[in-house]
């Protein structure tokens, strides 16, 4: 790998030559080239800029999908990322981000394929939040910075246009959410004293790394009760494993994104991180007769049934505690996984460029407090 | 004045891979029902086996699974399923 060149590459993509830039606009959205919004149109100029924030040849390919043999290069995914709106500094958090959803382990033909319809939360940690700008306040879901929205819509492209994840090929999501047209935060590491969540996840704090996540919509939970760690957390619990869960006895994934608030409530009863997530898990379940009650499964209730837990993780080290939003607000936000680990599992990288290590073994939260 | 603009898509890299030819008749052939272990798609298959047996006498069906829904099979059970069979009918349910 190199750094490209002031001459422009040659690339391999398809040229296309049209009058204007409003007619570049115009053609890429009537083929169904873009998420239904006007793009930048992907000049070589522009996509070549790209290639001035990282070692990677446009040719080079960061990864596959074997169920629908495609292979995933950086020049795709630059041109999608002019798309997008990025800047060239932009690019190499992008790149992570694909190479990571491109992880067996994440395996992105289920959740990009399936009717449930999940979409991928890029999660961003280290010194390149402060420096790219990343949202990690107030307003942490919502439109209107640049760096989260256009980095978060420049791999919704790249699936759309270089995944086959449409509706005329693979994507049979039923209803899906609105973070498929982006869906990029990043934790607000000021709101506590707990390590930030890249270094549990086995990087340095001045690592950069991103984490993808099969994601539902967030589901905010409000608890104004202003009364405990314990009250706060419950309330989490309760929402984590409502009726119609997905993941609930699957051993699945949760993220948790605890609210300032919530926190600082959660603080004054000196929880640490692993004391949240060991209550969490152990909280966050349906018995099995709630189950039947609520219609989840079909069977008629039996004797016992109070007694046995349906989970919604396997393990405390599957709930994913950020602290990240707004200063005032008692809410923090559930976000639940796509089915369980077996199919699919949250994969952390090093940002090209802005860590040491493109990868981490997972860790073994059990050791970490 | 023109603009040059670069295409975002890229298409199925297909390689050397290709389809078998169809079997002329199913007549005396072993038929894999290939479960995919979606939700039903055990009785999707029920009813195409029964709907086979009652056009073909001489069929012999066998179902078989793969370990997840949600990833390719891997290729020791892509391979015995290739040798074992004629044919090969999979159902998605839900």
């Amino acid at each position: 790998m190199t750094i490209q060149s002031e001459q422009s590459p040659n690339y391999s993509s398809e040229k296309h030559e049209v009058e204007t830039e409003q007619d570049a606009v115009e053609e890429l959205m009537s083929a169904g080239k873009t998420d239904g919004l006007p793009v930048v149109p992907p000049t070589p100029e522009r996509v070549r800029s790209m290639f001035s924030t990282i070692h990677f040849d446009p040719d080079d390919i960061l990864g596959t999908i074997p169920e629908r043999r495609r292979r995933i290069t950086a020049e795709k995914v630059a041109i999608n990322a002019v798309m997008a709106g990025c800047e060239p500094e932009h690019f190499p958090v992008v790149i992570a981000a694909v190479q990571a959803i491109l992880d067996p382990r994440y395996s992105i033909h289920g959740p990009s394929a399936s009717t449930a319809g999940p979409a991928v939360l890029t999660v961003v940690n280290g010194p390149i939040v402060e420096e790219l700008g990343f949202r990690s306040k107030d307003h942490l879901f919502a439109p209107g910075n640049r760096a989260n929205a256009t980095v978060g819509r420049a791999i919704n492209l790249v699936l759309r246009n270089t995944a086959g994840s449409t509706i005329d090929e693979f994507d049979r999501a039923c209803f899906s959410h609105p973070g498929r047209y982006s869906y990029c935060i990043a934790e607000n590491t000021s709101a506590s004293p707990w390590s930030s969540f890249h270094v549990e996840r086995g990087f340095d704090a001045d690592d950069s790394t991103v984490t993808v996540f099969a994601a539902e919509a967030p589901n905010q939970v409000a608890n104004n009760s202003g009364g405990s760690a314990e009250a706060v957390l419950s309330t989490i619990a309760g929402r984590m494993a409502a009726p119609g869960v997905m993941g609930l006895g699957f051993d699945s994934e949760v993220v948790v994104v605890l609210g300032q608030e919530h926190t600082g409530t959660i603080l004054e009863d000196d929880f640490d991180k692993q004391d949240v997530r060991e209550f969490l898990a152990r909280e966050a379940f349906m018995t099995l007769e709630e189950a039947k009650e609520c219609g989840m499964l079909p069977n008629d209730v039996e004797e016992g049934d109070d007694e046995i837990e349906v989970p919604l993780v396997n393990d405390p080290s599957n709930v994913y505690v950020l602290t990240a939003g707004g200063e005032a607000g008692p809410f923090s936000v559930v976000i639940p996984g796509w089915t369980g680990r077996d199919n699919c599992q949250a994969i952390t990288v090093g940002i090209p460029g802005h860590a040491k290590e493109a990868a981490c073994e997972l860790p073994d939260y059990k050791e970490d407090s | 004045m023109t603009l040059t603009y670069l295409d975002p898509t890229s298409q199925p890299d297909t390689g050397d891979a290709n389809v078998s030819d169809r079997p002329e008749s199913l007549e005396g052939l072993t038929i894999g029902l290939l479960d995919n272990g979606k939700t039903k798609a055990d009785r999707l298959l029920e009813l195409v086996a029964a709907e086979l047996s009652d056009r073909h006498s001489n069929l012999t069906l066998e179902t078989v699974g793969k370990p997840s829904p949600f990833k390719p099979a891997p290729n020791e059970k892509i391979e015995s399923i290739a040798s074992q069979f004629g044919a090969v009918i999979t159902g998605i349910g839900d």
